[in-house]
């Protein structure tokens, strides 16, 4: 019996599945291996995950650069494993970890990325539904590729409510946080302004604690949308009036360094109007991308905890010059 | 998006290939245990005819099963639990299955995959057959193998999009009608309903057999082919009785009669292979499948020891090829 994939070690495990590092013996590839656990368990007692169905039903049928591939599905008499590439890390490890510089080339380049994998999405009648950072993922050639789909889903169905319990808070859109039961792909692209600007800051722009704090930070930043910008959000299921503070420091002031073309990027990305916000076409079609500087190349995007080269390290630890030792001694 | 799928890609065939598959998983089968069967257990073979018959029969069943289901379902998940349940019984054959319980696996698949939220308690309280706890484990041991029987491709092109799609567009092109359009709605419906009960499923695109949905209605209101050619034009973007029509483009006018064709043999299709079944046809089936799957086990147990007669050459019969990652909760 042939065994394709070897596995290399455990890399983590989540409610309903474990993931694991192995390597494809035919390609000589390293790849990531899903197994989803069945069974009878208290998780498993309706049968095979959503997630995992919702996965697999959306990744047979899209075929991107900045998607994560599932490269095979094997199934088990205990298990369905999914095999996905190998991706040595995610924008959330790339944003909390300090020693890496973010220049921004190197953030155009991110964003473009993101936005050219969402508009392949959002093309073929899918939402994400939870993008953040952490969802993005970063190869060490310096490819972007949108992961878990375990949120997403077809839209466009008339008559159909979708909940609006999706998208992880700080990312969560103005007309979600209101409660709207059917709506775009603007989700998408409100978390994606918020990417974006946690790539500035290194930190979350609109981190609320709860769903009208939510709000609150969002309009503290945004200002409040009027009955002129955004005309149907008093007709939203949970609509609240909120006063915020009265004073907005403005973009401008928020992302002091950034040039102007990024703000008008973010302006139209996180317009409070649902239909009137930047598409992920229009978004590609900006300024800002024609700008310089332009996009750094993918192999140039820096990777976390790359260790020193060993010399320099060496250099560290005794004081003395490697190079030159090897050459007297 | 259709012209991508997997739909268009794996589950699309001509009548022909569809013909040959079936074939060919019929004479697997009975390849299987030809050799150990005695002359006179070899007339409880089914021919690939049969076994369709069956199929339609479960069919039948399984529409009337799906509009008693409550809570109410929508169209959708019929039409995609009657592709899986088509799409499997190109792998599998009837009588080496419960093929009654692979329909009701393929439903509950189709509603976790059309997003209709019941748990299986829920689920097998709408089966009047069999005990509610049985019935429960049965589905949830298919599920995963009736997957990997479809080679995961689990997304499913329905025709009620598109239908809803072209009517609408009816509506804002074709103002000069002189009826409510929403008058063929009923009939467009039936027609979708007979055609779960046939191969279209298998052939054509959605957004055609919405296409001839539309005409069905049409005729059904006594409306001649003449609308539906002229909203196809106005569709493909051909002027009609202008001296623009003398400069249509050829591609386009060939579009316009291939479509015609379409939809006319879709219509004949569906007319042509939807025929009821009945009650003395289905009971037949039953008895059919019962006495070959009461000899199944004991077939196997004849392979099983013609194999060690033969020196365990190759694997033993029966023996599943599985491909662990590893085996840490095995």
């Amino acid at each position: 019996m042939s065994k394709r994939y070897e596995t290399v070690k455990h890399l983590g495990e989540g409610q309903f599945a474990n993931v694991y590092l192995a390597k494809d013996l035919e390609s000589g590839e390293m790849v990531a291996i899903k197994k989803i656990k069945l069974g009878s368990r208290e998780e498993a007692k309706d049968g095979i995950n959503r997630t995992a169905i919702r996965e697999i039903k959306l990744l047979k049928e899209i075929h991107h650069e900045n998607i994560i591939t599932l490269r095979d599905v094997i199934g088990h008499r205990t298990s369905i494993q999914l095999v996905f590439d190998f991706m040595d890390t995610d924008l959330e490890h790339v944003v909390k970890d300090h020693s890496i510089i973010l220049s921004p080339a190197h953030i155009k380049n991110i964003t473009m990325q993101m936005l050219l994998g969402l508009e392949f999405l959002h093309a073929h009648w899918i939402l994400h539904r939870d993008l953040k950072p952490n969802n993005l993922l970063l190869n060490n050639m310096g490819r972007v590729k949108l992961t878990d789909f375990g949120l997403a889903r077809f839209f466009g169905s008339p008559n159909r409510n979708y909940t609006h319990q999706v998208v992880t808070r700080w990312y969560r859109a103005p007309e979600l946080l209101y409660g709207a039961r059917s709506y775009g792909v603007g989700i998408d692209i409100w978390s994606v302004g918020c990417i974006i600007a946690e790539l500035l800051l290194r930190a979350p722009i609109f981190p609320g604690e709860s769903d009208i704090d939510q709000l609150v930070k969002i309009y503290n930043v945004l200002g409040c949308p009027t009955e002129e910008s955004w005309p149907t959000m008093k007709t939203l299921n949970s609509y609240v009036s909120i006063k915020p503070d009265s004073e907005t420091p403005g973009l401008n002031f928020i992302f002091s360094a950034a040039p102007q073309d990024l703000i008008d990027l973010l302006i139209g990305m996180w317009t409070f109007d649902p239909v009137k916000r930047l598409t992920c076409t229009q978004s590609l079609q900006m300024d800002y991308f024609k700008s310089q500087p332009y996009c750094c190349l993918d192999e140039e995007l820096p990777l976390p905890n790359q260790k020193p080269p060993k010399r320099t390290r060496r250099l560290e630890e005794d004081g003395s010059h490697p190079a030159r030792r090897l050459i007297f001694e | 998006m259709y012209s991508t799928s997997t739909q268009k890609r794996e589950w699309t065939y001509t009548p022909e290939k569809l013909a040959a598959v079936r074939l060919e998983i019929n004479i697997t089968f009975r390849q299987k245990y030809e050799s150990v069967m005695k002359p006179e257990e070899l007339e409880l073979f089914v021919t690939p005819e049969e076994e369709l018959r069956m199929q339609r029969s479960i069919e039948d069943a399984a529409l009337k099963f799906a509009d008693k289901f409550r809570p109410h379902i929508w169209p959708s998940v019929k039409w995609t639990a009657l592709s899986f349940f088509k799409r499997a019984f190109l792998v599998w054959v009837p009588s080496d299955t419960s093929i009654r319980m692979v329909m009701m696996a393929c439903f509950y698949l189709a509603m976790k995959i059309d997003e209709f939220y019941i748990t299986i308690e829920d689920f097998v309280r709408n089966m009047n057959v069999g005990d509610p706890r049985q019935n429960a484990e049965r589905i949830l041991k298919l599920e995963p193998e009736l997957m990997k029987c479809l080679n995961y491709n689990l997304t499913v092109h329905c025709p009620y999009r598109p239908f809803e799609g072209h009517l609408m567009d009816m509506k804002t092109r074709m103002l000069l009608l002189n009826f409510d359009l929403e008058s063929i709605r009923r009939d467009s419906m039936r027609f979708f309903q007979h055609a779960l009960q046939t191969d279209v499923l298998l052939l054509y695109p959605p957004s055609q057999i919405a296409l001839a949905a539309i005409n069905y209605g049409l005729h059904a209101q006594g409306k001649s082919d003449e609308i539906l050619r002229e909203f196809l034009r106005k569709l493909i973007g051909i002027e009609e009785d202008s001296w623009a029509a003398r400069d249509a483009r050829p591609e386009d006018l060939e579009k316009l009669e291939k479509t015609v064709t379409r939809v006319n043999q879709i219509l004949k299709e569906v007319e042509k292979q939807y025929v009821a079944v009945t009650e003395q046809e289905r009971e037949s089936h039953k008895s059919q499948l019962s006495r070959i799957q009461a000899l199944i086990p004991e077939l196997d147990e004849r392979r099983k020891a013609e194999w060690e007669a033969g020196g365990r050459i190759g694997q033993m019969p029966g023996a599943v090829t599985e491909q662990p990652v590893d085996s840490d909760d095995e």
